[in-house]
């Protein structure tokens, strides 16, 4: 009989302890309205001068930018009130005078050139801001630039020039205090980031109270932590979610085009033959991968740019998928299967390439896909999937796939001479042509927008008739979220996500 | 001729049945590149997704290549690397036991030294940290999995090893002038051999899960091989919209699994009958 009562209350404790481990905790008073936003990349600091750790506190709406991108990438004001570009190498640009922090301090001019001055000496890509020289007369601020930059008022769309409370701001990395309608509450390195609405946001009263922001790193746990309630919006689910959540009225997806391509290097110090790239990029079918391998969420490219844009794929001449065609442009150059094993040959030797490229997106699904399209015109490939792309820079592929976004400021400068010159950042292929660096140089100095979308789309043809690169194509950003919320729609730049407006019902 | 008469008792009987399955498993994987009704590597988008039919017995992945194919292809690579693993790592390590015990002393301190060390991780996260370093690829994932894999097989050797060395067989083996290694190999080996088999075809089951696992991981074959782990792992997030895609695949690895299982159990319950499972 004790025995049994023992058991009994043990049962009992141990039933309870399972019921209070179960049940789901309190996220907030009654009234207040809670956001819990599910995010796969993991942030261990908000700095945004640093890296690209810009694009997460502009995403999380805790800093702002003196200018913002609109959904055609063209600059429209912000935290500045107007611009104007006096000579080649002079600008002036106008403050907004009733912006406040978060913690109710105005914005100053001279805060902005503090944070200019710091992004320019803190990070590369900003250089020419920390080269520049800057005077301040009340809400006026004049750059004088070391040389003519064209592109200055994009640069300052860039998350990393975000303006910071930088006197006031204790902690750079897990509190920084901006303009945004949010502010960091609570800060816990890879798991959580806690945010509370701003009272002195200066353009209008945010909507929601709290958020959180939840990290989870993989995609299927996502998927099912916004079935489950446990996160109200998803960010980076794949194509692979789509069906899922479309009949599902409980759930909205917002979708947007951007510039993030699926970029194909051709090692052109191993895959020197002409001829090989171009049937390799014959062989490619884009639209059965966009439409069956994507389900409709990237759209096929030409070139380096999004169609729609003036210097995009819409003004360029590409390789249109043929296989047969493909096949006919190799055994002219001489391959030819001699000894029947499918793979063609020349000079003895097998044609084989290395196909190459890291965990990202659905760069897996492609590769495993070329794999496939190589071998139907008679070339062996041999994939090999790394953690990250840091194989590029040892040029250790003779084709990479690398996901990268070519316009990120609403401008081709940028990506162009980092992946066509010679000496440009991402040129993991070597490409090397010496009129398409003088055409960079002009493009460089550069004013006149018409003239520049010319510049840009004569160095994307030189390179593109030598099958010197490729691209799959551009991916739609999607944002999974419950239906009950509003005001939320992805950017072409991703730069833009959190704001005052979004709203929960 | 001296007629063998087979014993026909329930477990003996058991046993040539599990043995037949498995043999009949073992030439499925063989002949599998001419059984499969599909090239399994060979993509078609088109024909991404789609449900079982007659055309495609187990419906195709998200590449539209045939699982059904892919899955016998996996058959291959699943069971021969793990006969393979097992086999290796069953004669080193038998190997390394056998001359600790009989050695004993400061060898057999310091190699069972080792064996400790290696003990000391969990399998497969040391497996994983290897096959990690080394990189993907399914030579490397059974590297990582051998680096872990012999130890079980020196630890009983060398007991057994040692219970046996003071038998009076032994002794007089020794009188009688045989080398050490003949002692090892000729007379104690066969004797201590019972659990040892039985481990060994434990074991098979388990590292078809390791490779599986560490193909699932990533860092096991490479695409495109077909490999039931990466199948699985390939199918993973589209276990709602097209669950045929990491089903078959796994529902395959279960039952291959469960054989190679039920069969070390079987020679268990034959080789040691106080050990016997119902």
């Amino acid at each position: 009989m004790k025995r049994k009562v023992l058991i009994m209350l043990l049962s009992l404790i141990l039933m309870v302890a399972v019921l209070a481990g179960c049940g789901n905790s309190e996220t907030g008073s009654s009234g207040k309205k809670h956001l819990v936003w599910g995010e796969t990349q993991a942030v261990s600091s908000l700095d945004p001068a640093v890296d690209w750790q810009g694009w997460f506190t502009v995403r999380y709406a805790i800093s702002e930018t003196l200018f913002k991108l609109d959904m055609e990438l063209v600059p429209e004001p912000w935290l500045a009130e107007s611009y104007e570009n006096v000579d080649a190498n002079t600008w002036k640009i106008t403050i907004k005078d009733k912006v406040t922090f978060s913690n109710g301090d105005p914005l100053t001019a001279e805060m902005v050139v503090n944070n200019l001055k710091r992004v320019g000496s803190t990070n590369k890509r900003a250089a020419a801001f920390g080269e520049a020289a800057y005077v301040v007369a009340g809400n006026v601020i004049t750059i004088t630039t070391a040389s003519p930059f064209p592109t200055l008022i994009n640069e300052l769309c860039d998350p990393y020039t975000s303006i910071i409370d930088l006197d006031k701001t204790a902690d750079l990395d897990k509190a920084p205090i901006g303009t945004g309608p949010y502010v960091v509450a609570d800060f816990v390195e890879k798991t959580t980031i806690d945010l509370t609405a701003n009272k002195n946001y200066w353009d209008g009263t945010p909507k929601i109270d709290t958020v959180q922001v939840k990290f989870v790193t993989d995609t299927d746990t996502m998927v099912m932590a916004l079935q489950s309630g446990e996160v109200d919006v998803a960010m980076n689910l794949t194509s692979d979610s789509r069906e899922t959540f479309e009949s599902n009225n409980d759930f909205k997806i917002e979708e947007v085009s951007t510039s993030r391509a699926y970029f194909l290097y051709y090692n052109l110090q191993t895959v020197a033959d002409q001829a090989v790239r171009q049937a390799i990029s014959m062989a490619i079918d884009k639209e059965g991968m966009a439409d069956f391998l994507f389900d409709g969420s990237i759209t096929p490219a030409v070139g380096a740019f999004p169609n729609d844009l003036a210097y995009g794929g819409s003004h360029l001449k590409g390789a249109t998928f043929n296989v047969e065609e493909a096949k006919k442009v190799l055994s002219a150059a001489g391959y030819i299967d001699t000894d029947g094993d499918g793979i063609i040959e020349k000079d003895g030797k097998p044609l084989s390439v290395s196909i190459v490229t890291y965990k990202r997106l659905k760069n897996e699904a492609i590769v495993t896909e070329l794999q496939s399209e190589l071998k139907a015109i008679g070339i062996g490939g041999e994939v090999t999937v790394h953690d990250n792309s840091d194989f590029f820079k040892a040029g250790e592929f003779d084709i990479g796939i690398y996901s990268i976004v070519t316009t990120a400021v609403g401008d081709p400068q940028a990506f162009l001479s980092g992946t066509l010159g010679t000496a440009g950042v991402t040129n993991f292929g070597h490409y090397y042509n010496a009129e398409t660096d003088q055409l960079l140089i002009q493009l460089k100095a550069e004013f006149d927008s018409d003239k520049r979308a010319q510049l840009a789309i004569e160095v994307q043809q030189k390179a593109l008739d030598e099958f010197a690169f490729d691209n799959i194509g551009f991916v739609n950003m999607a944002m999974y979220m419950d239906a009950n919320i509003t005001g939320l729609k992805p950017h072409p730049t991703d730069y833009y996500q959190m704001n005052a407006e979004m709203d929960m019902n | 001729m001296k007629k063998i008469k087979l014993p026909m008792d329930a477990v003996h009987k058991r046993l040539y049945f599990l043995f037949g399955v498995v043999l009949i498993l073992i030439v499925l994987s063989l002949v599998a590149p001419w059984l499969c009704p599909h090239d399994p590597n060979l993509t078609d988008l088109k024909l991404a997704k789609q449900p079982p039919s007659s055309e495609y017995p187990f419906g195709t992945d998200s590449y539209g290549r045939c699982v059904f194919s892919r899955v016998l292809m996996g058959a291959k690579v699943s069971i021969f690397a793990s006969l393979a693993l097992v086999m290796g790592t069953f004669i080193f390590g038998t190997a390394y036991g056998v001359v600790c015990g009989y050695y004993g002393g400061k060898v057999d301190r310091a190699l069972m030294g080792v064996v400790d060390i290696l003990l000391a991780f969990p399998d497969m996260i040391l497996a994983i940290a290897v096959a990690g370093i080394l990189g993907g690829g399914l030579i490397n994932a059974m590297i990582a999995l051998a680096v872990t894999g012999w130890t079980q097989y020196a630890r009983l050797a060398r007991g057994s090893v040692m219970a046996v060395k003071s038998e009076v067989y032994i002794q007089a083996a020794r009188i009688s002038g045989n080398s050490h290694s003949r002692i090892m190999w000729r007379h104690m080996l066969p004797n201590i051999s019972g659990p040892l088999i039985v481990t060994a075809t434990l074991q098979i089951g388990g590292m078809m899960m390791g490779i599986a696992g560490l193909s699932f991981l990533g860092i096991g074959v490479q695409i495109p091989q077909a490999e039931w782990g990466s199948m699985i792992n390939e199918g993973r997030s589209l276990m709602q919209t097209a669950p045929w895609i990491i089903l078959y695949p796994g529902v395959v690895m279960l039952l291959a699994v469960m054989i190679f299982n039920l069969l070390g159990d079987t020679v268990r319950d034959l080789l040691d009958p106080k050990q016997q499972t119902i």
